[in-house]
């Protein structure tokens, strides 16, 4: 008893008068030293200063744990939602390949054909957060672009279109006066219909196209996605191609009237657009939700590291003032004693 | 005029891929019920798109459409 009454008499001379402002803290700092006499009561503002300047640095501590565990719980939804997308999205994409596959069997896969007139298509996602997926296409485009040019074809004869509001921002920046459209909102949802209707504007804004080339991620697995450039070429540059030892097969077919040859070649044309558009959009929606679920997934792993990491320091300072104080009370209430 | 050179959907105006779709709506709309309506939710087109002239944006076009591909290419305006 003899101690605390020393230990109380002690703390209100080592800490001096308390200040108007903390008497508002009396309350809290009655509840944290019980037993104090009344007599005794006068200096309990005093302590609740202590208590306010033990704890003011930990404050902005606490607060940042705080925010940190909020978002490392939203990155971890984030992280379901998108793994819950992309295994839906996985089995539209694995449906539409098939449907690709009998084109390159018929004209074969031709990346390095040049025509005049080429346009090439940046197929993006509308939303961020999922990666370096956006930027890889637009740098892949960036350097399509400078290959066309460095092969002798006039960069006025080269169109950039994109699909998805990401590539739009990346793109117009540098090469906006090559664009020619610009098509957003366009994955939800996905099917041949809305891809026939983007590849008529397509079409309609490059007339003079003969070759486009479609740059989009394809989604290999969960965890890996290539940047893939599909190449449809339109009648004139097919018939070009057709001449050339890696011939398409298309001639082993008879055209009951050889005049509707060219005819038959404009409707391929136009499908085989729209199918590998309507393919390659799914490949990107699939890639995107894969690339998504692991950014998400480091997000959370790294916020958790965070917290830890935090959470160590913040209670080793706590410790460290509460053990201050008790040796402070200690010494003077053992100095007091001897004396 | 003489005979119309090529498929009739081509002298009529319409591409090959406006053809096939509007070709697949009419199928989608006699079948019976059941499947109807699983298949009418592949008719849906929604998308937003804008051409660029001279690196300008230029008029954005809603398409938001529920009943399958139009027969006429749209003017550009907003459509329903």
């Amino acid at each position: 008893m003899a101690l605390r009454r020393a230990a109380g008499l002690l703390a209100s001379r080592v800490l001096g008068t308390p200040s108007a402002g903390l008497e508002c803290a009396a309350p809290y700092a009655l509840q944290h030293l019980e037993g104090i006499p009344s007599t005794l009561q006068t200096s309990t503002p005093a302590t609740s200063s202590t208590e306010q300047v033990r704890h003011a640095g930990n404050l902005a501590v606490k607060q940042r744990i705080r925010a940190i565990k909020n978002i490392g719980k939203i990155t971890k939804a984030m992280k379901m939602v998108a793994a819950s997308k992309m295994k839906n999205a996985q089995i539209a994409v694995e449906s539409s390949r098939g449907s690709v596959d009998p084109f390159l069997r018929l004209f074969g896969d031709h990346p390095a054909v040049t025509a005049p007139k080429t346009a090439t298509v940046a197929v993006t996602s509308d939303k961020g957060l999922c990666g370096g997926l956006n930027s890889n296409i637009s740098k892949y485009t960036r350097m399509m672009l400078q290959l066309n040019q460095a092969e002798g074809e006039t960069v006025s004869e080269q169109t950039v279109a994109s699909i998805g509001d990401k590539g739009r921002s990346q793109l117009t920046r540098t090469h906006g006066d090559m664009y020619t459209l610009s098509v957003m909102d366009a994955f939800k949802p996905i099917n041949f219909a809305q891809a026939s209707l983007i590849a008529e504007e397509l079409l309609k804004q490059n007339p003079d196209a003969e070759v486009f080339r479609i740059l989009y991620n394809k989604f290999v697995s969960a965890i890996a996605f290539k940047p893939t450039v599909a190449t449809v070429m339109m009648p004139n540059v097919m018939e070009r191609q057709a001449m050339e030892p890696t011939g398409n097969k298309l001639d082993t077919y008879d055209m009951e009237v050889p005049a509707e040859n060219k005819d038959a070649l404009q409707d391929l044309a136009e499908f085989q657009l729209a199918m590998t558009l309507h393919n390659a959009m799914l490949e990107n929606n699939c890639s995107e939700h894969a690339s998504r679920m692991s950014a998400m997934e480091n997000s959370t792993k790294s916020a958790g590291e965070m917290l830890s990491a935090l959470t160590l320091s913040y209670n080793r300072k706590r410790q460290a003032a509460i053990t201050t104080e008790l040796t402070e009370i200690i010494a003077g209430a053992s100095a007091l004693e001897d004396s | 005029m003489s005979a119309p050179t090529g498929a009739f959907y081509r002298a009529a105006g319409m591409s090959f891929l406006r053809y096939a779709n509007v070709s697949a709506d009419l199928l989608r709309n006699v079948l019976k019920e059941p499947f109807k309506t699983k298949a009418q939710n592949r008719q849906v087109i929604v998308y937003r798109s804008s051409p660029y002239v001279d690196g300008k944006q230029g008029k954005q076009t809603v398409i938001d459409i529920k009943t399958g591909m139009p027969t006429k290419p749209q003017a550009p305006s907003t459509s329903s």
